[in-house]
């Protein structure tokens, strides 16, 4: 495919008199990994919402693989199930065992029999380390083991793009390693992901490129390690320093 | 803590069981219980068509008030807007001037007893009782569904499940067990508002007991072997919604500390 993966124009929302997108342009290539940073309230997660059609922006397009993303569209669901989604609070379907919350999508959506999206869940929860908890439910796993369940539920659908809404503030810091790992091997594998995120250390070191957003716009965005090497804004100094700037705790 | 608990409920039971005996007994000019025993046969009959009657509603009820329920939680404004109607219009007046709308007008005007005889009444009551009954599963229905967290529906969207298969196989699964115990409050309501069907003239268990109560000016003989009757009903019925909502609750809940 020619072109951006992700191409984002003019992105405005409004929440009553707070503004959380103020025109947003952004385009991603196939293969970027981008963490998008900044203080809470700066439009992080309204930005990865719209991506998806979560959230229907007050003006601008969102076009993934070229076809446009509108909330409530007939295509909709068609263009949800090319993009990943990954949430901070894991949103595990609690009725569905690990493997069920994986092989739902593949069955409903794509018509998979049975037997084969059993044999890919199963694989995909092998490779975020779950193989041996398929058949365990939801609270009886821990927040990571959960998280990573998602990440394999948002893989099932084969998506062309995933997206991190702040996966892992809800976890313990000792939990949140074994997610960002997983993460890290996804960003290695070519898989394109859009991450909103406070782990300044995995943008730092795991993403091609951040974003840094603050009132509603992208206030600087380059490639990684200058970004955070050399913050142009004195925002992003100030916030960087605040947050440690990703350095090793 | 668990045979405490048992011996109290033992004994408020007996308690209460004991005053209502004495005040039986002990009616000024005395009550004649031996008149409702003459009428047993009546007042089984007059059961049967209560259980009949409640039944019929109760699905019918269920029926109404899911379709208004899902209804509310569809994307389609008419849809939305027809339930809303429907509910409003139902919850917003007696059950008794619905049930005389129902007979005296839209049965009448419809010519209803050609077609259905001397069955009319006890077919129009139910399915009044099932249409009243309906608002208020459509409301159990709607609660239980807004109840689940919207994270859900956002997961199921976002993996490209449409609104009716995240409502199927995503959110309905994990209200039903939610709904129980309102449900079965409803069919204990159904089961007792169906004895204002005696106005009507329904030849059910409180007809029986009216009857009764004109014919030998025994109110206490008539009423109170009634009640009991329609306790040995609506306590099973509750019995049950504790056990069904025990067993659909999947991990063994935290013990309470009571303080």
């Amino acid at each position: 495919m020619s072109g951006p993966l992700v191409r984002i124009r003019g992105l405005r929302k409004r929440w009553g008199g707070v503004t959380a997108l103020d025109g947003v342009d952004l385009d991603v290539a196939p293969g970027e990994v981008v963490a998008v940073i900044g203080p809470s309230g700066g439009g992080k997660s309204t930005l990865l919402r719209c991506v998806n059609g979560l959230e229907a922006p007050d003006a601008g397009t969102v076009e993934v693989e070229g076809r446009p993303v509108r909330a409530g569209a007939a295509d909709i669901d068609r263009v949800r199930a090319r993009i990943g989604m990954v949430f901070q609070a894991f949103h595990l379907f609690p009725h569905l065992t690990a493997l069920g919350n994986v092989t739902l999508a593949p069955r409903l959506v794509r018509g998979e029999s049975a037997d084969a999206a059993d044999r890919r869940g199963r694989a995909l929860l092998d490779r975020v380390g779950l193989g041996d908890r398929a058949g365990a439910r939801p609270d009886q796993l821990s927040g990571g083991q959960r998280q990573r369940v998602a990440i394999a539920r948002a893989l099932a659908m084969e998506p062309s793009l995933l997206l991190f809404d702040e996966p892992t503030s809800a976890l313990d810091p000792e939990t949140t390693g074994e997610v960002l790992d997983v993460m890290r091997d996804l960003a290695r594998s070519g898989t394109t992901m859009i991450v909103v995120t406070h782990e300044m250390a995995f943008a730092r070191e795991c993403s091609s490129r951040t974003l840094f957003m603050d009132g509603g716009r992208i206030a600087e965005d380059g490639p990684s390690p200058a970004l955070f090497a050399e913050p142009r804004s004195p925002r992003l100094r100030a916030f960087l320093a605040r947050t440690h700037g990703g350095a090793p705790r | 803590m668990k045979a405490r608990e048992r011996i109290v409920r033992v004994a408020v039971v007996a308690a209460a069981l004991a005053l209502i005996a004495e005040a039986a007994l002990s009616v000024p000019g005395g009550a004649d219980y031996a008149k409702a025993w003459d009428r047993r046969a009546l007042f089984a009959s007059g059961l049967v068509t209560t259980l009949l009657i409640s039944h019929g509603a109760l699905a019918l009820g269920l029926l109404l008030g899911g379709a208004a329920g899902l209804a509310r939680s569809s994307r389609s404004a008419w849809a939305d807007q027809a339930a809303v109607t429907y509910v409003e219009i139902v919850r917003g007046t007696p059950f008794l001037v619905q049930l005389y709308i129902l007979y005296f007008c839209v049965a009448r005007a419809a010519r209803l007893q050609d077609a259905l005889g001397s069955a009319e009444a006890a077919i129009v009551g139910a399915v009044g009782l099932g249409i009243f009954a309906g608002a208020y599963v459509a409301e159990i229905v709607r609660a239980a569904i807004e109840s689940v967290d919207r994270g859900q529906w956002e997961a199921a969207r976002s993996l490209g499940l449409s609104h009716g298969q995240t409502l199927r196989r995503v959110i309905l699964p994990q209200c039903l067990r939610r709904m129980v115990p309102p449900l079965t409050g409803e069919a204990v309501s159904l089961v007792k508002e169906s004895s204002l069907l005696s106005v009507i003239g329904v030849a059910e268990v409180t007809f029986h007991a009216k009857n009764l109560a004109s014919a030998s000016y025994d109110t206490f003989a008539a009423y109170l072997p009634l009640a009991a009757l329609y306790l040995a009903v609506t306590l099973p019925l509750s019995w049950l919604s504790r056990r069904l909502e025990a067993r659909l609750t999947p991990t063994p809940s935290l013990p309470v500390t009571r303080l």
